[in-house]
Formats: C-alpha cells, sequence, structure tokens
C-alpha cells in the first residue's frame, strides 16, 4: 500500500470517528440530560418525588447497561435499519451509540445533579420556585462544572465504543484497527489508528478539565 | 380580623417523622402568635425541634398535624400554586446561607425577581437598592465564594428581600459567624424590621441572638413550648427549668456550699444604689458574687449575687428591704455553679 493510500484511509478514517462520536455525544445528551434531571426529580428525596415510576426507570437504565455493548449493536441491527435505512456504516452505529450512551449519561447527569447542596434548592423552594424554575434556574447551573468533566468522560467512553462499532461495520479508526491489526497482520496501521485516538482521548479529557474549571465560581 | 391579627399564628401544631421504623415526635402542642411588626425570637437546644419549626412555617416541611395562619392564610390548607404564591411574601435566610455558588451576587438577588417574573429594569434597579440596603452595593459582579461568612448573609438577606415579604424566617442565621459578625447582621436585621416593618422570626441557640433583638421570645424544650412572652419578663422571672437554664448562665461564683441570692434589677431599680441602700437600712453587711448588666429586648436588666448573711433575722430583714425596693430575688447554690 502506498503512504499515500494509507494516509487517505487514516483521515477518512479519523473523519468518520469524529462525526459518530459528536453525533452521538450531541444525541445521547439531547435525551440523557432529561433523563438524568427525572432520575433526580422524581428520586425519594427529589423535587417531585414518584417512587414507583422512579424505580421503574432506574430498571430500565440498568438493565440496558447491563448489556455488553458489542452484543446490544447486534441486537439493534432491526432497529438502525428501521432508523436510517441500514445497519451498517457510521449513521447505523450512531443508533446504537446512542441507545447505548443514554442511560450511561442519564446516571453520569444524577450523579452531577445529587452533588449539589440541598440547601440551595431549599432556599429556591422557600422563594416560591416552582420544580421546572429549580431544575432550570438552580439545579443545571449550579452543576455546570460537574456536568462538563462527566461529558468529557461520555465522550471518551463514547468515542471507545465507536471503536468497538468497528468491528460490525461502522467504519472509522475503530474497523481500520481491527482490518488491519487483526484480520491482515499490518500492525503498523493499528497502532497509528491507536496513537490517534489516545489524543483524541487526551485532548476530549484536557478540553472538559479546562473548561470544568474555567467555569466554576466556586474558586 | 384586620391590623389587630397576628402575623402568623401557629395552633396546636404537631409534627412527626418515621426515623429507623419508630415513629418519633420532633413538635407537639405549639401554639405561637406572632405579632405584626415584631421581632420574634425561639430558642432551644440542638435537638429541641426549634428548626423544624420554623420549617413548618413555610411548609419545608409539612405539619402532621395543626395549623399554621400566615397573615390570615392557613399555609396547610393551600395548592401547591398557591403555596408557592404566599412564599413570596415570606422570606428566609439560613445558617449556611445557601446561596447559588455558580451566579454572581447581583443574579442571587435577582432570583426571586425572575420567579415573579419581575420586568427585568426594573427587577435590576430593585437589586441593586436592596444590594446598597445591606451594605453589598460594590459587590453585585463578584461571585459568593469571593466572599466573607458576613457578606454571603447579607446577599441572602438581600435576596431574601427580594420579592416583598411580610416575613422573614431566619434559620439559625448567625450560627455560623463569628462573635463580631454576628452582632453586624443582627443590627441589619434590627434595621430591616424598622425601615420596612417587616415581622421577623428569628430561631436561635444563643441567648446573645435574642437579648440583641427580640421583643418576644418562645423557648422550646424537647419539642413542647416550654415558656412564651416578653424576653424582659422571662429574664427577670423564669418559670420552668428551661428558661432557668437559658437566662441564667453559669457564673464563676465562690466555692463552698452556701447559700446565696441572686437579685433581678429591671426597669427604674437599675438606676438606683439598691445594694448600699440595702446595707445602710438593714445594717448587714454582704458580699458580692457576681455582678453584671446586660441590654435586652428594649430594656437594660441587671443581676447581682451576693451571700445570704447566717443570721436568719438579719436574711430576712435583707428580703424584706428589696421586696420593698421591687427588686426581684431567687435563692440559689453558689457552690452548685461553681463549674465554668
Amino acid at each position: 500500500m502506498s503512504e499515500s493510500q494509507m494516509i487517505a484511509l487514516i483521515s477518512d478514517g479519523t473523519l468518520q470517528t469524529l462525526y459518530m462520536t459528536f453525533v452521538s455525544v450531541f444525541f445521547s445528551y439531547l435525551l440523557g440530560l432529561p433523563l438524568g434531571v427525572i432520575l433526580v426529580a422524581t428520586g425519594k428525596d427529589g423535587i417531585m418525588p414518584m417512587p414507583v415510576f422512579n424505580n421503574i426507570l432506574g430498571t430500565i437504565v440498568n438493565v440496558v447497561r447491563s448489556v455488553p455493548f458489542l452484543i446490544l449493536m447486534i441486537a439493534l441491527i432491526p432497529l438502525s435499519r428501521f432508523v436510517v435505512g441500514t445497519s451498517i456504516g457510521s449513521n447505523a452505529a450512531i443508533v446504537s451509540l446512542v441507545i447505548a450512551a443514554v442511560p450511561f449519561i442519564g446516571r453520569m447527569v444524577e450523579s452531577s445533579l445529587l452533588e449539589i447542596d440541598h440547601g440551595v434548592i431549599e432556599a429556591a423552594q422557600s422563594m416560591g420556585a416552582s420544580p421546572m424554575q429549580i431544575i432550570f434556574k438552580v439545579m443545571i447551573p449550579e452543576a455546570v462544572p460537574s456536568l462538563i468533566t462527566g461529558a468529557a468522560i461520555a465522550s471518551t467512553t463514547i468515542l471507545g465504543y465507536s471503536a468497538m462499532a468497528g468491528a460490525v461495520g461502522a467504519g472509522g479508526l475503530g474497523a481500520l484497527a481491527i482490518r488491519f491489526g487483526y484480520h491482515r497482520s499490518e500492525p503498523l496501521i493499528m497502532y497509528i489508528t491507536l496513537i490517534i485516538l489516545v489524543f483524541m482521548v487526551q485532548f476530549i479529557q484536557f478540553l472538559g478539565d479546562y473548561m470544568a474549571r474555567k467555569c466554576d465560581h466556586r474558586k | 380580623m384586620g391590623m389587630q391579627q397576628s402575623m402568623i399564628a401557629i395552633h396546636r401544631l404537631k409534627k412527626t417523622y418515621i426515623s429507623h421504623g419508630q415513629e418519633v415526635t420532633a413538635l407537639q402542642e405549639i401554639n405561637l402568635e406572632i405579632p405584626r411588626g415584631d421581632i420574634f425570637g425561639i430558642i432551644g437546644m440542638s435537638g429541641a425541634g426549634k428548626s423544624t419549626l420554623i420549617r413548618c412555617m413555610n411548609l419545608l416541611e409539612r405539619p402532621t398535624e395543626g395549623e399554621i395562619i400566615i397573615d390570615g392564610q392557613d399555609m396547610t390548607q393551600l395548592s401547591d400554586k398557591e403555596l408557592r404564591q404566599m412564599r413570596l411574601s415570606v422570606g428566609m435566610i439560613f445558617q449556611r446561607f445557601n446561596l447559588l455558588m455558580q451566579s454572581t451576587v447581583e443574579k442571587n438577588v435577582l432570583f426571586p425577581l425572575e420567579i415573579t417574573r419581575t420586568p427585568k429594569k426594573e427587577a435590576k434597579k430593585r437589586t441593586m437598592e436592596l444590594l446598597e440596603l445591606v451594605g453589598l452595593g460594590d459587590k453585585a459582579g463578584a461571585y459568593p465564594a469571593q466572599l466573607s461568612g458576613g457578606q454571603m448573609q447579607r446577599v441572602a438577606i438581600a435576596r431574601a428581600l427580594a420579592a416583598n415579604p411580610k416575613v422573614l424566617l431566619c434559620d439559625e442565621a448567625t450560627s455560623a459567624l463569628d462573635p463580631m459578625t454576628t452582632t453586624a447582621i443582627l443590627d441589619l436585621l434590627k434595621n430591616i424590621n424598622k425601615q420596612l416593618g417587616i415581622t421577623i422570626v428569628v430561631i436561635t441557640h444563643e441567648m446573645n441572638v435574642i437579648r440583641r433583638i427580640c421583643n418576644q421570645v418562645a423557648i422550646i424544650d424537647q419539642g413542647v413550648i416550654a415558656e412564651q412572652g416578653p424576653v424582659g419578663d422571662i429574664f427577670t422571672n423564669p418559670k420552668t427549668d428551661a428558661a432557668k437554664r437559658l437566662f441564667r448562665p453559669n457564673k464563676p461564683e465562690t466555692s463552698g456550699s452556701k447559700k446565696a441570692l441572686r437579685l433581678i434589677f429591671a426597669g427604674q431599680t437599675i438606676y438606683e444604689p439598691v445594694i448600699s441602700g440595702m446595707i445602710q437600712a438593714c445594717g448587714v453587711p454582704v458580699s458580692i458574687i457576681s455582678a453584671d448588666i446586660e441590654q435586652m429586648g428594649d430594656g437594660i436588666y441587671g443581676q447581682t449575687t451576693i451571700e445570704i448573711p447566717e443570721d436568719k433575722e438579719a436574711a430576712s430583714r435583707i428580703l424584706d428591704y428589696l421586696a420593698e425596693q421591687g427588686v426581684t430575688t431567687e435563692e440559689v447554690m453558689a457552690s452548685c455553679q461553681n463549674h465554668k
């Protein structure tokens, strides 16, 4: 394989990985953030306690989280086909990635929101704030640094999952690493993809930590 | 009805909760009338139920039984929406301030005005006025973490006042502050009471707080109100053990197991040379074990502990003289109060 072919393969794979990761993170948060808020708000000490509902939701979250990602992906092939019209490629993988990541992100958001001092929520209640006002004006703004740290962790996890998705036809750097490192015994490309993945994880983590620190006003 | 009616009336309040499978009674048979414009203190040791009581007033905790009537409205009968509306007129400040740590001082004070959807311009103006009132006009852009404890409590006070409440509930508001800051915050509360006419309810375990700003006090002990009345009256004549424990703090006195007499000076007696008069009139020398004088509510009160002479007849002469002068007396054992 020529050098230019190799560069084309790798840059293509990198773009696909970035695409899968960012689109998946976006849709996962679109669903995972409300899920986390609902988990906290309906909890036993939440602002709208609904113990039965909270239990059912928590159980569903745990069930989805306990399915290994690779198996979940295979199980979701029919769904992917239904949603994006195909069971292979980056878009198909995004469907699985989002479904795997939503419960995980829900739990991350939940733990960030639970870190908030309950006294602040009580103060808001004492001022006549409604549950919705408490969620949007107190809980989420107060948890921003922790939510950002969580988002960095979630993004790197989704990045890792997207590489795994390469095993079942998702494309991206993971697919390259498996194809060349495993099926063709050409470890060079595998090592290069690994190095790129490491840099991506480092960068996301660094950015997350930096932003979390920047917007934390507790000093 | 009308202006005569109490700002807060609590009738037969009871609060129980379940802890480790057992029912615990936190409050029982609580009856209180808090007059309009008053600064009303509720004092008790930790665990006496005072925090539960104040939290029942704005229904942060729902009473098990009884009525909480604020400005003619029974809080326990309101729907969620009506309760939120009502809470706008009942401000609250807390021991640990409970400010939004990720928002500036200005945003914190704006918070209740955002809830009431006050127009932005008006809200901003009101916020600045309130920050001026609490002495933090120059801190609008600061974050709470950059402030001292006393400053944070000032922000919390400004925030609690933003929606123009009729009542301000203070839950151990000075307990996390040093004595000097405490004094400054108490003076601020007193000013607010005077300037704005807001009824203030103060929960505390510190006698100092009651003495400095309260007109009336209720003593809560093991979930019940042990005693209540004007601060001066309870000081001069505490009836219950709970009141005596709080209003007669131990003072270093002589050792020896001598009977001693505590004299309480209130009103006019404080300005008169009662003891030297007594020595002259009775012809008995006495030694003074301890004495001090305190500002309390609206008045000044003094207390002096003297030894009782061995001579029975001389002792009764002293008692008669003091009664004639209008000094309240109380027999105490000096030795019992030897611990510091």
